[in-house]
């Protein structure tokens, strides 16, 4: 049965990297904030040059629009420290033979340079949102850990 | 096809207001499947609170699914749904609107991590 001295020594360890976690993920969510702005003032200015509703909801596909693929999805991988999964992000090229098609072309064939710099903005956000899942994935882990640490250690009690 | 099923990777599914949807769309993540089911919804003043939650349940079954983003301001209407999904897959992920700026007192995940500091656990045993 482990100890007591050893049980805490290791809930220490988990509370620490928890707080790094913690302030980890309320970074990346700023970080997360910041792009995501930027990306909606580009959009803006799109909208600015474009029309109001050239830029908007209306123009995204609907059910009743054809079926097609995500250009960008999520792969797992092992963490090679830990063995956790971890996501990546996958990127793949439009082909509309493979259903790939290219979401600026929903908003007019002669887009604003600003629609483009908006989909680059919001690519940037979609790292920082992976970046914040996996975060969150191992605070969960930690917080599962300290959970059953404690349970140990007032077993031991 | 079957190979080409298989090897494909999961979705970010996005609940969000229009400004939202529309970028993270442009960025790529929107698909619409064979069964015509999309993996985003945008919210507006006029959706109810139970298509949202109905919604977030529905991307939650689907196993093509590992990342759900939603408007903070629409994770505080459903609450109770987002805490009572513990499961890490899919990953559901709290970000900031247009209107309403990221909170981290109202995060979920956060608020869990936040409830670990016990009061009772912080008293050390007295010294000397």
């Amino acid at each position: 049965m482990p100890k007591n001295a050893e049980v805490c020594r290791l809930l220490d360890i988990l509370t620490l990297d928890m707080l790094d976690l913690i302030q980890q993920q309320v970074q990346c969510k700023v970080d997360i904030e910041k792009h995501k702005n930027e990306g909606d003032i580009l959009l803006a200015k799109a909208r600015y040059i474009q029309g109001v509703s050239s830029v908007s909801s209306s123009q995204l596909p609907t059910e009743n629009s054809g079926d097609f693929q995500a250009l960008t999805t999520i792969a797992h991988s092992a963490d090679e420290s830990t063995g956790a999964e971890k996501f990546q992000i996958e990127k793949h090229p439009v082909s509309k033979e493979a259903g790939y098609v290219n979401p600026v072309h929903w908003f007019g064939v002669l887009v604003p340079r600003c629609l483009q710099m908006a989909r680059d903005m919001f690519d940037k956000t979609l790292q920082l949102v992976v970046e914040s899942a996996n975060i969150q994935n191992e605070l969960r882990n930690c917080i599962c850990g300290i959970l059953s640490l404690k349970k140990v250690k007032y077993d031991i009690e | 096809m079957a190979l080409h099923a298989a090897i494909k990777g999961k979705l970010i599914s996005v609940i969000g207001d229009e400004d939202t949807c529309v970028g993270f769309l442009l960025g790529g993540v929107g698909e619409i499947n064979k069964n015509r089911h999309p993996n985003f919804m945008v919210v507006d003043k006029n959706t109810a609170v139970s298509e949202i939650e109905d919604c977030f349940k529905r991307f939650l079954k689907r196993d093509d699914i590992d990342i759900i983003l939603i408007n903070q301001n629409y994770a505080e209407l459903i609450r109770h749904v987002i805490d009572a999904h513990t499961a890490p897959i899919p990953a559901v992920l709290e970000i900031p609107s247009k209107d309403h700026p990221y909170d981290a007192s109202k995060d979920s995940i956060l608020r869990r991590a936040k409830g670990m500091f016990n009061p009772e656990d912080l008293v050390g045993v007295p010294r000397g």
